[in-house]
């Protein structure tokens, strides 16, 4: 079930914990990456997608006229099931009610609102443009255009942030009966305002213990009100994951369209340019704008299969594995018994204690396999 | 060149580290125009890179100097560079042998210290004049006339001429050479006779096999002659002899009295062992000269590969650091925590850090090295002795152990008295004299046991006494003990490699400093680890890491696999750097930890 990404390059402001790739949002620049991302479909040829993801970046800084040239051009140059997940980003400062029926109308049939928290001082150290009253505001006039299929994120152990707070923007989030819930971790990246402010000293990340309580509350909170955990950092309702990411964990393969996008056709990986500029270019040569592509060895795809699918609660098919080689019985009998890995249903998977420290499972793991 | 003896003066210079002993000898060589100034390179003596960045002198070299001396007459000076540091003293004692004469150099501002006694009387036992240089002068805080007097004091010469010198400003250079001349005294021995030549030095050369330093006692040695090396009966035939001035100089011959090399297609230096004498094979010596004894390793440590398929290399490599250095000496061993390595033999601590940094350096291996350990002597219920070299070999079943004793010569200014008394009481150290030198500075004799003494004591001395104490020491014999072994594990599985010997009454505080050490450098896993110190079944100490409780990649989409891959990686990389014992994953430097720790 191929999937298709489409990376939007622009944002209203950078956030101070973000290191995905985009540049502030300016007319005549991004009528040269819709001319460009249109002409990179174009060459990509024709292809059946079952999931679209628009994803940035922040894909609603584009004005309703961009947009719609990127839906037609979706629909000139990609086949789409009938039954297609078809995803966008939106920051809850660029929506209302006129871009999201244009949103509805290109056949966007699930909204992913980064709300982040749902109090104001923490929006404002991860430097986010928004308030919480605008996050809720945005929520009330998607489900009022008609989207049927909502996925909020949240994050939590910003600094400052204290466990009632995060209690409550879980609550609030919950109150908002959104189809599915994305709750990661505060992640440091190089390179970003945050990190540097760290490093400064200049404010604190929570204490480790504290970050786990909240991990830990998370996973109570959300699954007592219905949304069940299916990846690391991922609750839905049933029958309401993202297609499209699980896609990712399950190694299928994916076209990824604009500056940074990346792809896999199940034996390779690319990605392309990362500089806006560069990525124009190449287009109005007429050329791919693809960097980085490489084949994967038999020992990097085992890796692939057992890191990507032990994100995923229902871990990774024990049969699957055999049939490529690995035992993972016997690799993880001592990882079961510490409780980090359990098998069910056929499937060697994940406790929520081996959620927490995944990557030390994963090289034990790899260590028993001789991986 | 002069055939005669009558012009040849063989010497050395002595002098504790850093009185300036290789600047002279750089100032002498530029004199006598051996090397022009732009060919000095800073030092020219200390070859090997490791010396010039230690400082300090590993390898005694020969070279000879021609000078015309004030009286009109051409000498031929042949200056033999001795090692200075502590470890290489036999080696110092014999190339010591080699001469008539030596300079002692002392630096004007620092006076007598434990290294300038130790070598004086090592150069006075074997009979040499000795031509006291104080150097430094042009320092302002040099103070000749206090130097002499601490001569005066402290070693039966007579240092009332004392040159007066600065080698780095070349002041006195000229007083030195003439007083070469005049005061040590030329070689005796016959041409005629049988040949004895004194092995002081030698080394493989790669296109030349091993190259002999010697010192012509008697007869005469040529190249086409047929050689003995009389401790080991071998005969080899002599290629080339020569001179170094300092570059090597082939020569018709060496005669009594000559120092000079000698190539003779010997593959392996341990056939030619410092202190051996080369006699003619047709018309041998009756016996050899005196004081040959084999440098026998005074320290032992493991040293295991990092990765266990740099086995072969770390094999290759150690064969090929004997190829130059007899003292050295290695035989596999083997250990469950890391796998197989050898069991390598030094003559000190120094010793052992040079050998083990060129393994590194040269030969581009990581390593791993266990803690030294001294060679103890057990004797069993029989009456049988046993040597350890490892705690491995440890066994309590022995009626008594006796482990290896030095004596130590300290220097030190009376202000820091006290704390250097408590620290040879703290090392287990018995006095055995107390001797004022001068108003301020005693010198101490303490008998000590060499474990105590090895591995951190010269710098704990220096740090107790800001740098102004001295020490030289020497081992003298070995002494019953009350030892213990104390094994250390993990998880409850002992890790061979982290075991050590110890006197039983500081087993209990080393133990608990040793655990809680591991604790700061073994790093979270996903398991607790538990650490624990044993004496036999009995358990004296434990400490616990606690297990790793966050470690995740939040985020994962946006399709960006190959990025999440390579962070994976890295961790993996950083995994297979530590070594595996059980499931407890230990960094290379929990090994080295043990060694650095502080003493109450």
């Amino acid at each position: 079930m191929p999937g298709l990404y489409i990376h939007i390059p622009f944002c209203l402001a950078k956030c101070a914990y973000c290191d995905f790739y985009s540049v502030p949002v300016e007319g005549e620049l991004s009528g040269e990456f819709i001319k460009s991302l249109l002409r990179e479909m174009e060459l990509r040829g024709w292809f059946h997608a079952d999931t679209i993801y628009i994803g940035g970046g922040t894909p609603t800084a584009l004005d309703s006229g961009s947009l719609e040239k990127i839906f037609s051009g979706l629909k000139e140059h990609f086949g789409f099931s009938s039954d297609a997940e078809f995803t966008i980003e939106a920051n809850p400062a660029t929506v209302d009610g006129g871009k999201l029926s244009v949103l509805l109308q290109g056949g966007v049939n699930r909204i992913s609102i980064g709300v982040q928290s749902f109090d104001d001082e923490e929006l404002k150290t991860l430097g986010r443009v928004h308030t919480a009253a605008d996050a809720r505001e945005a929520i009330a006039l998607a489900r009022r255009a008609g989207f049927g299929n909502i996925s909020l994120d949240l994050i939590y152990g910003i600094p400052g942030q204290t466990m009632e707070s995060w209690m409550n923007t879980l609550n609030q989030a919950i109150s908002l009966a959104p189809e599915h819930i994305s709750a990661y971790e505060l992640t440091l990246e190089e390179c970003t305002p945050l990190h540097e402010w760290v490093k400064r000293g200049l404010i604190e990340m929570p204490s480790e213990e504290m970050i786990l309580e909240m991990s830990d509350k998370c996973v109570s909170v959300l699954e007592s009100a219905g949304y069940a955990r299916y990846e690391v950092s991922n609750y839905a309702l049933p029958g309401r994951q993202c297609r499209h990411n699980v896609n990712y964990w399950r190694r299928g393969p994916y076209l990824g369209l604009g500056p940074s996008a990346h792809s896999f056709d199940g034996r390779e990986r690319w990605k392309d340019i990362e500089d806006l500029g560069e990525y124009v270019k190449s287009l109005s040569a007429g050329a791919l704008p693809e960097r980085e592509r490489y084949a994967l060895m038999p020992g990097q795809v085992k890796r692939e299969f057992l890191f990507l699918g032990l994100r995923m609660s229902e871990g990774v098919s024990i049969e699957e594995a055999r049939e490529t080689g690995l035992g993972l019985e016997n690799a993880s009998r001592e990882l079961m018994a510490g409780g980090f890995l359990a098998i069910e249903n056929g499937h060697l998977r994940c406790t929520r204690r081996g959620f927490s420290v995944l990557n030390r499972v994963l090289l034990a793991l790899f260590d028993n396999l001789g991986l | 060149m002069p055939e005669n003896t009558q012009r040849i003066r063989n010497f050395s210079i002595i002098a504790h580290i850093d009185h300036g002993k290789s600047t002279i000898a750089d100032r002498l060589l530029e004199y006598t125009g051996a090397l022009s100034q732009r060919e000095m390179m800073a030092q020219v003596l200390d070859s090997m890179d490791l010396e010039r960045e230690r400082g300090i002198t590993i390898k005694a070299h020969a070279v000879r100097l021609s000078y015309k001396a004030g009286d009109g007459k051409e000498y031929m000076l042949n200056l033999i560079d001795t090692p200075g540091h502590v470890d290489f003293s036999y080696e110092v004692s014999r190339s010591l042998a080699s001469c008539e004469g030596a300079l002692l150099v002392i630096d004007a501002t620092q006076g007598v210290e434990a290294q300038t006694i130790a070598n004086a009387y090592l150069a006075l036992n074997n009979n040499l004049e000795i031509v006291t240089v104080i150097n430094k002068i042009d320092l302002p805080s040099a103070d000749p006339e206090k130097v002499k007097e601490q001569v005066a004091e402290t070693i039966p010469v007579d240092a009332s001429d004392a040159i007066l010198a600065s080698a780095k400003e070349g002041i006195g250079t000229k007083d030195i050479l003439e007083a070469i001349v005049k005061k040590i005294p030329p070689p005796g021995g016959d041409g005629d006779a049988p040949l004895t030549a004194l092995v002081f030095d030698s080394w493989f050369d790669s296109y030349r096999g091993v190259i002999t330093l010697v010192r012509v006692f008697d007869g005469t040695v040529r190249a086409g002659m047929k050689v003995r090396l009389m401790a080991n009966g071998k005969d080899f035939l002599v290629d080339e002899v020569g001179v170094f001035t300092p570059k090597p100089l082939p020569v018709e011959k060496l005669s009594a009295g000559d120092v000079g090399y000698i190539i003779a297609g010997i593959k392996n230096v341990g056939d030619t062992r410092v202190g051996d004498t080369i006699t003619g094979a047709e018309d041998p010596a009756p016996k050899p000269l005196p004081g040959y004894r084999e440098a026998r390793p005074m320290v032992y440590c493991g040293l295991y590969p990092t990765e266990f398929h740099q086995y072969e290399a770390l094999k290759a490599a150690l064969e090929k650091l004997t190829l130059n250095d007899a003292a050295f000496t290695y035989e596999p061993e083997t250990s469950a925590a890391l796998g197989f390595g050898f069991r390598c033999g030094f003559l000190g601590l120094l010793h052992l850090e040079i050998i083990r940094e060129r393994l590194e350096r040269e030969f581009g291996l990581s390593l791993i090295s266990t803690t030294p350990t001294v060679i103890y002597k057990a004797v069993e219920e029989n009456g049988e002795i046993t040597y350890i070299d490892s705690p491995s070999k440890w066994l309590p079943k022995f009626k008594y152990v006796e482990e290896p004793y030095v004596k130590a010569i300290i220097f030190v200014p009376q202000a820091f008295l006290g704390a250097t008394l408590d620290l040879c009481q703290s090392r287990r150290g018995t006095q055995k004299s107390f001797e004022y030198i001068g108003k301020e500075r005693i010198m101490l004799t303490y008998e000590i046991p060499m474990n105590e003494i090895l591995w951190d004591f010269f710098d704990k001395l220096k740090s107790l006494t800001k740098g102004y104490a001295s020490l030289d020491y020497e081992f003298i014999g070995y002494s019953e003990a009350d030892l213990v072994r104390v094994d250390i594990l993990l998880n409850g599985e002992p890790v061979d490699a982290l075991s050590f010997i110890i006197p039983k009454d500081k087993a209990y505080y080393r133990a608990k400093q040793v655990v809680a050490k591991l604790r700061q450098v073994i790093p979270r896993q996903l398991f607790e680890v538990a650490i624990q110190a044993s004496i036999g079944s009995r358990i004296i100490s434990r400490e616990t890491v606690k297990a790793m409780r966050k470690d995740v990649l939040a985020k994962c989409y946006g399709g960006d696999i190959t990025r999440k891959r390579k962070l994976l990686e890295k961790q993996k990389e950083g995994k297979r750097k530590m070594k595996q014992v059980g499931r407890v994953e230990i960094p290379q430097e929990a090994f080295l930890a043990v060694l650095q720790l502080e003493d109450k």
